[in-house]
């Protein structure tokens, strides 16, 4: 059903969005407030 | 605005037009016409994905929101990878395999024909009207700020875009959207360096005086359906958005109908996984960054142009003393934005940080008083969030650059629009014209109704867009009636996925969702939209499978 390359595709997401959210944590954490 | 910047948007303007009109090659018949002959690669279709959504108001409204709210709106697109990657691996390969031309056709392959022509006659009211409305935003814009009647502003967007979209099909909508990506994409990183490079603090300072202000909060983890930009109404609401959206909305679904395989399909959507959420918060922080610039450089006390005028033909004295408050507080906020940034320690910091959010209120006291006048005057809503990034634009960017910027604006808008009619026509043909009236016409002639119907799309989105002042409450009706039905479509689509579930349990399904989220819009208003999508999608779902359920007992019977 899911081919490798849409599953290394999948991870790739999963990572990049962790990577998001943490640097957007970090920007709140820094510096609001 | 200087001649150079004329240049470069007649430069624009022209050359999408031309490179659209030249994009016929296989559109001779009706699936090259509206479906590029399914042969596009998946990086251009993901970046036409992107293109459709980011509309005129992203690059305007949403960089105002920046400036005055910051970064939480950014919030309600959490939901937007985990859809892609559900939409990846369920609806993708369904439509592909049906071999269909639209979401809709589907439904009565799965269900029946009353099923999918209301899906399509939802859609094609919902996005008639919101073409205007994308249309209309950007050119209420630049007629306060260029002082342009509003048909030329409409004109301006509306007729290249009809042009090349009615002309060159989807290859043209699709290869224009790319272009058109590009352009965007470097204004944004064009400004944001020239923010950077002309701010007197560094952006580690700027970040400190955007903290101050709460413009860097970005997550609010309250639970709360009456909250649009939290975390959790943009991880499961926003997630039912996107589904409906990217999955089951024409405009979107026609986008990864046009790649070459599944695959390719899949990769297009992935590539907003990855980039929707940076994306968009480059976009919120040029607006933050605008916020910052003008601690340090005087911004107008009223950014509407239209407003200031109006005010000060009226009511001249009470404006200039405003202005005159006005002044004087921005001087006080900016030395004490200039402490903020240059404090040694920590209890430095705090104290001009707290002497620098008293100088902020006062500043935005003049302000509201100012927007009240204007309110006064012109009876008009003085919410001038939109003329934020227009006047910045305009009267602190280069030569040059400032032209760029608003050239990646009316692309912003075409890019969303030509997709809009292009899929409008595709709806009107497939799912009415050859479904009820002409089953059995040649190529040639659908070919030649399409470009028709594109046409009749994009002058109903122009008159749309033209009279959108007068408009207003039938448009908000609309758009508000557009939520009603968006998560009871997608309901529709998860019902289809149910094995042994029936016609007339998603047609009823359907009616009941749409009823439920309208009794909840009235009964209980205080419910952010966001949630809609939820219920009505739950709704449909519940009534759909039990429908369903009892429609196969009686059969028994």
């Amino acid at each position: 059903m899911m081919s490798g390359r849409f599953r290394r595709i999948l991870l790739r997401v999963v990572g990049i969005q962790v990577v998001a959210l943490a640097l957007l944590w970090i920007l709140q954490a820094r510096y609001h407030g | 605005m200087h001649p150079v910047n004329w240049v470069i948007i007649l430069a624009y303007l022209a050359y999408v037009v031309t490179d659209g009109v030249r994009r016929t090659k296989g559109t001779k018949e009706i699936e090259g016409y509206f479906l590029a002959n399914r042969s596009l690669p998946w990086w251009a279709v993901g970046l036409s994905v992107m293109a459709t959504q980011l509309s005129a108001v992203t690059l305007i409204g949403t960089t105002g929101q920046g400036a005055t709210d910051g970064l939480r709106f950014i919030q309600i697109y959490f939901g937007l990878p985990v859809a892609m990657v559900i939409l990846g691996v369920t609806l993708i390969p369904l439509l592909r395999k049906a071999r269909v031309y639209t979401a809709y056709e589907y439904l009565e392959q799965r269900f029946n024909a009353p099923t999918r022509s209301l899906c399509a006659f939802l859609f094609l009211l919902s996005r008639g009207m919101s073409c205007g409305v994308i249309i209309s935003a950007p050119a209420v814009v630049f007629s306060a700020i260029f002082g342009w009647s509003l048909p030329w502003s409409v004109a301006l967007i509306g007729i290249p875009t009809v042009i090349y979209t009615m002309i060159g099909g989807v290859q043209a909508v699709t290869w224009a959207d790319v272009k058109q990506m590009v352009l965007i994409v470097v204004a944004l990183l064009a400004v944001i360096l020239v923010l950077l490079v002309r701010m007197p603090v560094s952006p580690d300072e700027a970040l400190h005086i955007a903290g101050a202000t709460g413009r860097l909060k970005v997550f609010d983890f309250s639970f709360t359906v009456t909250e649009t930009y939290t975390f959790w109404s943009g991880l499961i609401a926003g997630t039912f958005l996107m589904l409906s959206y990217f999955g089951t909305d024409q405009s979107q679904v026609q986008r990864h109908l046009t790649a070459k395989s599944t695959d390719a399909a899949r990769s297009s959507l992935l590539l907003s996984a990855y980039w929707k959420i940076p994306l968009q918060a480059l976009v919120l922080l040029v607006g933050v960054l605008v916020f910052v610039y003008y601690q340090f450089s005087a911004p107008p006390l009223l950014y509407n142009p239209a407003h200031e005028n109006a005010v000060l033909q009226d009511r001249a004295q009470d404006y200039e003393l405003l202005q005159d408050r006005f002044g004087r507080a921005l001087v006080l906020r900016d030395a004490a934005a200039r402490r903020t940034a240059g404090a040694l320690d920590d209890a430095a910091a705090r104290a001009a940080m707290d002497d620098f959010l008293v100088r902020e209120a006062s500043v935005q006291e003049v302000r509201r008083q100012a927007l009240a006048l204007a309110e006064e005057v012109t009876g008009e809503s003085p919410l001038d969030v939109n003329y934020i990034m227009p006047r910045f634009v305009l009267s602190e960017l280069p030569i040059g650059l400032s032209g760029l910027f608003i050239a990646a604006v009316i692309a912003a808008a075409m890019s969303s629009i030509s997709s809009e009619l292009n899929s409008l026509s595709t709806a009107t043909v497939v799912d009415f014209y050859r479904r009820w009236f002409r089953p059995r016409a040649s190529d040639a002639h659908y070919l030649s109704v399409a470009k028709y119907t594109t046409c009749f799309w994009g002058l109903f989105a122009c008159g749309v867009a033209t009279y959108a002042a007068s408009l207003g409450s039938l448009i908000e009706v609309v758009n508000r009636y557009g939520s009603f039905f968006y998560g009871s479509i997608l309901g529709v689509f998860l019902l289809a996925m149910v094995p042994r579930t029936r016609g007339w349990g998603a047609f009823f399904g359907l009616c009941a969702g749409m009823a439920t989220v309208a009794i909840v819009a009235f009964r209980a208003p205080s419910v952010t939209y966001l949630w809609y999508n939820v219920i009505g999608a739950s709704t449909v779902l519940g009534v759909g499978l039990l429908l369903s359920w009892a429609g196969r007992g009686l059969a028994r019977r």
